[in-house]
């Protein structure tokens, strides 16, 4: 399991991966709200939003293919919720549709083109800033942006023994393989209990020996994040294009 | 100056929470400068009397670092002084990036930015590892990850390093770059070891614990030769 699938590409060098990861994050929350307030029906500034997000991914310089294979993992939960929004209440009312001897309401069919493809705007706003953002990155965007510290430390721990935990399990799975265990009989299903449960152990432990490690260099309970950068004028002026932008195709086309 | 006791341990008697005993009786005198090697078979005691140095356990009996009791009121400065550098350097670099975790202990301490960041640098400087500030620890080998263990500590200028096993699970050249910046640093060490290699290199007193107690104590010339006591001890 390779670490750098997740920040396979925040080591790049782009004009989005030198802003500052403050101006990203409040960046991207400003055109997700500005698109979650876009009408379904302004295809005009939804298509706005699709190519300036287009232009956006082409000049971070990391291959579409990923953006889209990573969407991709997401989308079909979203289709899965979404997908039997158009068959509600369809039969009888005027607002019924037939497509192809499937009857679908007309109301139904729009809230799900609105899901879908803000949901995919949505998702493709937020892998833009954390493809070219590294996860240390992000963390100090967060703590910049004065998220409780305790939050922030949790999350750099899950990132931190992630890959720690799941090399752990696979070592365990081979263990197993090489001993003949091939997972098929319903009789084996008791070993995957015994791992999780072991894995469960091990991180417990494990969880208390990095305690003792924080103790024995001083921690008591306090939370000292690190020096905060200033923003640059190249942050501020991003966050003024982006927003505007899409702020602009917002107003236009209502 | 030379011959000023840095770590004074003093009839130290421990039980685990469910009634194992782990050390028994064990007193121990150590003096500033020296490098110390505790050897001892698996589960004698090595890495609990390890802990007891800065007080992340408690046992029966006393121990005193310098003038200080090894006391709660004092854990501030012992943890200061004492460098704790355990094991698996997976437990002990828990940040997400190589600075923040050298950082980590300085910031504790309550430095300023720019005396945390001056800690930082001269301590992965020290270890050759500068310019890895921004990697994360888990890209590191694990020769990598030892020497940046011990920069965690070395930046809160630690006085006594106690280091439990560096040398466990590295390959030979990273095992050769841990002994060498061992023997070149001019700081109280006690090492936790089996490696009787690292013994003879390092240190010039080796003390042997098995089954909770101080069986002996002199000079690593002397204990290493003693092949009847190493052998009784699972250490030969």
């Amino acid at each position: 399991m390779q670490a750098d699938f997740i920040e396979k590409y925040a080591g790049l060098d782009s004009f989005l991966h030198r802003r500052e990861p403050r101006a990203k994050i409040i960046c991207a929350l400003g055109l997700i709200i500005i698109l979650l307030t876009t009408s379904p029906t302004a295809y005009f500034a939804l298509s706005g939003y699709g190519l300036l997000l287009l232009a956006v991914m082409i000049a971070s310089r990391v291959p579409l293919g990923y953006y889209l294979r990573r969407a991709g993992v997401i989308l079909p939960f979203v289709i899965m919720v979404a997908i039997f929004i158009p068959f509600r209440r369809a039969a009888g009312t005027d607002d019924a549709l037939d497509i192809m001897g499937i009857t679908v309401s007309r109301q139904g069919l729009l809230i799900f083109w609105n899901v879908v493809i803000k949901a995919l705007l949505a998702i493709l706003i937020l892998l833009v800033f954390s493809t070219t953002t590294s996860f240390a990155r992000q963390l100090e965007g967060l703590a910049g942006l004065k998220v409780p510290a305790i939050l922030v430390m949790v999350a750099g721990f899950a990132y931190r023994y992630l890959f720690v935990l799941v090399e752990e399990m696979l070592r365990m799975k081979r263990a197993c393989d090489s001993r003949g265990y091939h997972g098929r009989w319903l009789g084996q299903v008791k070993t995957i209990g015994q791992i999780i449960g072991t894995l469960f152990l091990r991180s417990y432990q494990r969880a208390e020996r990095i305690y003792q490690a924080m103790v024995a260099r001083g921690y008591e309970g306090g939370v000292y994040p690190g020096a905060v950068e200033r923003l640059k004028r190249a942050d501020y002026l991003f966050m003024i294009a982006s927003v505007g932008l899409f702020l602009t195709l917002r107003i236009i086309d209502r | 100056m030379n011959r000023s006791t840095i770590i004074k341990i003093d009839n130290l008697s421990y039980s685990y929470p469910d009634g194992t005993r782990a050390l028994e009786n064990i007193s121990l005198e150590i003096f500033a400068g020296e490098k110390v090697g505790l050897i001892g078979p698996n589960g004698a005691g090595k890495s609990t009397l390890v802990l007891h140095l800065n007080g992340i356990i408690s046992g029966n009996g006393n121990i005193r670092i310098g003038d200080l009791p090894v006391v709660k009121k004092n854990f501030k400065q012992i943890r200061q002084k004492v460098g704790l550098v355990f094991q698996n350097s997976d437990d002990q670099l828990f940040c997400p990036t190589v600075y923040d975790d050298v950082a980590f202990g300085p910031r504790n301490l309550g430095y300023s930015a720019g005396q945390v960041e001056k800690a930082v640098r001269r301590s992965l400087a020290a270890v050759d590892l500068a310019g890895l500030e921004r990697r994360s620890s888990y890209h590191l080998s694990a020769g990598q990850k030892r020497r940046l263990a011990i920069a965690t500590v070395l930046a809160m200028n630690a006085e006594i390093l106690v280091l439990d096993e560096p040398t466990s699970s590295l390959d030979p050249r990273g095992r050769r770059q841990i002994i060498q910046l061992l023997a070149g640093m001019d700081k109280t060490l006690l090492v936790a070891t089996h490696d009787l290699d690292l013994l003879r290199q390092l240190c010039r007193r080796a003390v042997v614990m098995s089954k909770g107690s101080l069986v002996a104590d002199g000079a690593v010339e002397a204990i290493i030769a003693n092949h009847d006591l190493l052998r009784e001890h699972g250490l030969l």
